[in-house]
C-alpha cells in the first residue's frame, strides 16, 4: 500500500519537473533575441488586429457562400429547366427526358456526370471549396456537350486557384467576364467619383463658413430638391435630352448609347450620376465642418488672430477629413462593381449590369460567383477604411481586444 | 455685498453700546416660509414633447411638408372617389382613349390602355404610401426591438454583427426573387401586397437594429444611466425608462425617412419585375409601365414621376424638422 503511495509520489514529481523543464526551455525559447525579433512584428497591435479582421471576414465569406448555395437549393428544381419541353421529350422517349433534364440541372451543379443528384450539403461545401485559394484543377462541360456522355470537345479542365463558377446564359467563365468588363466600369466611376468630390468638396466648405448664409441657403434648397429626382427618370431624361441629334445638345453629339470609338459619348451618363451624388457628398463634408467649427481648438486658433482662411483649410479641413478618408477604400473598390442604371441605359459593356442580368435570367452560377465577389470587395473596403483612418489620423489607435 | 453686511453687523453693536434698554424682539421680524412659494420656479414649466411641438411649427420645413401631406393625404381619399366610371379599368371604348395628352378633361393623359392617370395617380399614391408607411412601421419595431437587446447586451455583438454582415452581402434583388418564388410555392393564394410587405421587411431590419444599437451604446455610458445601474435597476426597466424614452425622438426621424426609402425600393422591385402584379394600381408599377413608351409619351412616366417626387420631397423635409426639433438641445 505505501510502496503504492510512494510511487505515485515519485511519478507526479517526476511529472512536475518535467513540466517545470518544458514550461522553462518554453519561455527560454520566447526569450532568445533571434526569436524575440521574429515575433516582434506579430505582437504590434494594429498587425494581430487586421490578421483577426482577415480572418473573421474570411469566415463571414465562407458562411455566405454556403448560405447561398443553400438558399438556391432551396427553389423548386422546375425553375431550372422547361417543364413542357421535358414532358414532351419524355412521352417520346423516356431516356431523352431524363437528359434534358440531367443536363440542365447539371449546368446548375445539382446533379454529376453520371445523373446523380448531389444533395444540398454537397452543393454547400462544394461551392466552398471552389472559392478556397488552393489550386485546383475541375472538370466542367458545358450543356450542349453533356448530352454526348463521356464529354468530349466543349468540355474540359479548369485549373487555377479561385474558381468563381460559369454563366450559364453566357456560356462563359465568370473571371472572363469579370475582367473583360471591368477596365469601363472603373474609369466611369473613377471620374464619376474624382469630379463628384472636386465639386462637392469647395461647395460643401463655402456652406459651412456661413451657415445661415446665402450660400448655405442655396445649396439647402439644391440639396433637398436633388434629393426628391427619383434616379431612373432623372437617367432616362437626362439620356434622351443629352443623346437627341437634333435637340440643344445635338451638335455635342453624345448620342444615346455610349459608343467606343466616342470617349465623350460618355460624358452624359457620368454627368448624371456626379449631379444626384453631389448632395450625398455636401451634407457630410458641411457637417463635419460644423461640427469641427465649434470646438475648442478652433475658438484657440481664433482668440490668437489667425485668419479665417488658415482656420479653415489648415486646421479644420484636416479634422473634418478624417470620417471621409475612411469611405476612400470603399469608393475606389466600389468602382469595379459599376452601376445598374447607367450601364443598362447607355449600354456600357461593365460589370454593373451583371449580377442584376444574371439574376433576371435566372443565371445561378453567375449569381454565386458574384456575390462572393461582391461580398469580398465590400469586407475589403470596410476593412482598408479602418486602416486608413488610423494612418491618416494619430488619435486614433486599434487595440486588438475590441 | 460681504463688505456692507459687516458694516452692519458693527453699525448694530455700536448701536446696542449706546442703547442696551431697546428691546431685541422689535429689531427682528419673523418672516414665515412659505412652502409653496419656495417651490416656484420662475423658468416656465419644460415639457418635451410641447417644446417639440413650438420647435416644429416654427420651421418652414414643417409647414411646408405637413400641409403637403395633408394634400397627399386628403388627395389620395378623396381624388379617386370622383373617378369617372370605367376611368381605371379596361374597357371596351377605353382603346380609343389610348395615349391622350395631357388635357382639361385628362389632367395627366391617359396610359397605353386608355385609363385616365390623373386618378391612377392619385390611387396609386394610396396603395404606395399605405405599403410603405405598414413596411416602415414592421421594419422600425422589429430593428428597435433587436437593436435595443442587442446594445444593451454587448455578448449578443458576434452573432449580430456576423449576421449584419451575412444580410448585407446578399444581393436584396437575388432574396426578393428566391422569397417570390418560395412563397408562390408554399401560398399560392397569398396578395402580392403581403408577399412584397414580407420580402422587403425580412431583411431590412438589419438597419435600424445596428443604428438602435449605437444609440443605445451612447446611452448607457452616460452618467444617469450609470447612476440608475449602479442603484440596481433591472435590465428591463433600464431599456424600457432610461433608453427608449430617449431613442423613441430618434425612431420617429428613422421612420421618417424610412417610408420614401420603401417606397423607392417598390419602384425598383417593379423595374426589375419582382414587385406587385401588373394590374394592380401602385406608383412602382405605373412608373414601370410608363418606362416602355416614354419617348412617345413622356408624361406617362412624368405623372407617376412627378408623384414620387412629391412623397420623397414631403418626408425628407419632415424628417429634417423633426430631427431638428426632437433634439432637446435646440429648445432654448
Amino acid at each position: 500500500m505505501e510502496e503504492n503511495l510512494q510511487k505515485e509520489n515519485n511519478f507526479l514529481s517526476k511529472c512536475k519537473s518535467i513540466a517545470s523543464k518544458i514550461s522553462e526551455g518554453w519561455h527560454n525559447f520566447w526569450n532568445k533575441p533571434k526569436v524575440k525579433k521574429i515575433v516582434k512584428p506579430f505582437k504590434n497591435q494594429t498587425f494581430v488586429y487586421i490578421v483577426k479582421r482577415v480572418l473573421s471576414s474570411c469566415f463571414t465569406l465562407i458562411l455566405l457562400v454556403a448560405l447561398v448555395a443553400l438558399l438556391i437549393r432551396l427553389l423548386p428544381e422546375t425553375k431550372f429547366y422547361d417543364v413542357k419541353h421535358y414532358r414532351t421529350l419524355c412521352g417520346k422517349d423516356e431516356l431523352m427526358g431524363e437528359r434534358y433534364r440531367w443536363s440542365s440541372l447539371y449546368q446548375y451543379g445539382f446533379v454529376d456526370f453520371e445523373g446523380n443528384e448531389r444533395s444540398v450539403f454537397y452543393s454547400m461545401f462544394q461551392q466552398i471549396y471552389y472559392i478556397l485559394p488552393i489550386p485546383k484543377s475541375i472538370e466542367y462541360a458545358w450543356a450542349d456537350a453533356y448530352c454526348k456522355v463521356p464529354l468530349e470537345g466543349a468540355a474540359g479542365t479548369w485549373t487555377g486557384l479561385i474558381y468563381l463558377g460559369r454563366s450559364v446564359q453566357r456560356k462563359e467563365f465568370i473571371t472572363d467576364m469579370l475582367v473583360s468588363g471591368m477596365g469601363i466600369s472603373m474609369k466611369v466611376s473613377l471620374i464619376t467619383v474624382f469630379f463628384t468630390y472636386l465639386i462637392s468638396v469647395p461647395f460643401g466648405i463655402a456652406m459651412a463658413k456661413k451657415p445661415g448664409g446665402i450660400v448655405d441657403k442655396i445649396g439647402n434648397i439644391f440639396i433637398v430638391l436633388n434629393y426628391a429626382i427619383p434616379a431612373l427618370v432623372f437617367y432616362l431624361i437626362m439620356n434622351r435630352v443629352l443623346g437627341d441629334s437634333n435637340g440643344v445638345f445635338g451638335e455635342l453629339d453624345f448620342g444615346f448609347f455610349y459608343d467606343a470609338e466616342k470617349p465623350w459619348s460618355l460624358f452624359p451618363p457620368i454627368f448624371c450620376v456626379v449631379f444626384l451624388s453631389i448632395p450625398g457628398v455636401i451634407i457630410w463634408i458641411r457637417r463635419f465642418m460644423i461640427d469641427e467649427l465649434s470646438s475648442d481648438y478652433v475658438k484657440f486658433a481664433r482668440s490668437k488672430g489667425l485668419s479665417e482662411n488658415r482656420i479653415m483649410y489648415t486646421h479644420v479641413l484636416r479634422n473634418a477629413c478624417v470620417p471621409l478618408v475612411r469611405n476612400i477604400p470603399g469608393t475606389l473598390l466600389g468602382a469595379f462593381v459599376g452601376s445598374y442604371y447607367i450601364e443598362t441605359i447607355w449600354t456600357i459593356p461593365g460589370t454593373g449590369r451583371l449580377l442584376t442580368n444574371a439574376l433576371q435570367t435566372f443565371d445561378i452560377p453567375t449569381i454565386q460567383g458574384l456575390t462572393v465577389v461582391y461580398a469580398a470587395i465590400s469586407m475589403l473596403s470596410f476593412l482598408l477604411g479602418d486602416i486608413v483612418t488610423v494612418f491618416f489620423d494619430p488619435r486614433i489607435k486599434i487595440t486588438s481586444s475590441n | 455685498m460681504e463688505n456692507e453686511l459687516k458694516n452692519n453687523f458693527h453699525s448694530v453693536e455700536a448701536s446696542d453700546l449706546v442703547n442696551e434698554e431697546i428691546d431685541e424682539d422689535s429689531l427682528f421680524k419673523r418672516v414665515n416660509l412659505d412652502e409653496t412659494e419656495s417651490e416656484h420656479i420662475a423658468a416656465e414649466p419644460y415639457s418635451y414633447w410641447k417644446a417639440v411641438l413650438r420647435v416644429f411649427i416654427k420651421k418652414p420645413a414643417a409647414i411646408i411638408s405637413l400641409t403637403s401631406l395633408a394634400i397627399l393625404l386628403l388627395g389620395m381619399i378623396i381624388i379617386p372617389l370622383f373617378a369617372p366610371e370605367g376611368s381605371m379599368e379596361v374597357t371596351a371604348n377605353s382603346s380609343k382613349l389610348a395615349n391622350l395628352a395631357p388635357s382639361l378633361e385628362h389632367l395627366f393623359g391617359t396610359d397605353q390602355a386608355g385609363r385616365d392617370l390623373f386618378f391612377m395617380c392619385w390611387k396609386g399614391l394610396g396603395l404606395s404610401l399605405l405599403l410603405g408607411i405598414v413596411e416602415s412601421a414592421i421594419v422600425v419595431l422589429i430593428g428597435t426591438l433587436i437593436g435595443l437587446a442587442w446594445g444593451y447586451f454587448r455578448w449578443l455583438d458576434r452573432i449580430m454583427i456576423e449576421i449584419y454582415n451575412l444580410i448585407s452581402n446578399v444581393p436584396s434583388l437575388l432574396l426578393y426573387m428566391l422569397l417570390a418564388s418560395i412563397l408562390k410555392e408554399a401560398f399560392p393564394r397569398m396578395a402580392t401586397e403581403v408577399k412584397m410587405i414580407i420580402s422587403l421587411t425580412i431583411t431590412s431590419w438589419i438597419g435600424i437594429a445596428l443604428f438602435i444599437r449605437n444609440q443605445t451604446i451612447i446611452i448607457t455610458n452616460r452618467e444617469y444611466n450609470i447612476a440608475s445601474v449602479t442603484l440596481g435597476t433591472p435590465p428591463m426597466r433600464i431599456m424600457t425608462r432610461n433608453l427608449l424614452p430617449y431613442l423613441l425622438a430618434v425612431i420617429i426621424t428613422q421612420m421618417s425617412m424610412l417610408i420614401p426609402g420603401m417606397i423607392s425600393s417598390e419602384v425598383s422591385m417593379s423595374y426589375f419585375g419582382v414587385g406587385l402584379s401588373s394590374d394592380t394600381i401602385a406608383i412602382g408599377v405605373l412608373l414601370n409601365e410608363g418606362r416602355a413608351l416614354f419617348t412617345q409619351y413622356p408624361w406617362q412616366l412624368l405623372a407617376p414621376a412627378g408623384m414620387l417626387a412629391v412623397i420623397i420631397l414631403t418626408f425628407f423635409l419632415m424628417g429634417l424638422a423633426l430631427s431638428d426639433a426632437l433634439d432637446p438641445k435646440k429648445h432654448r
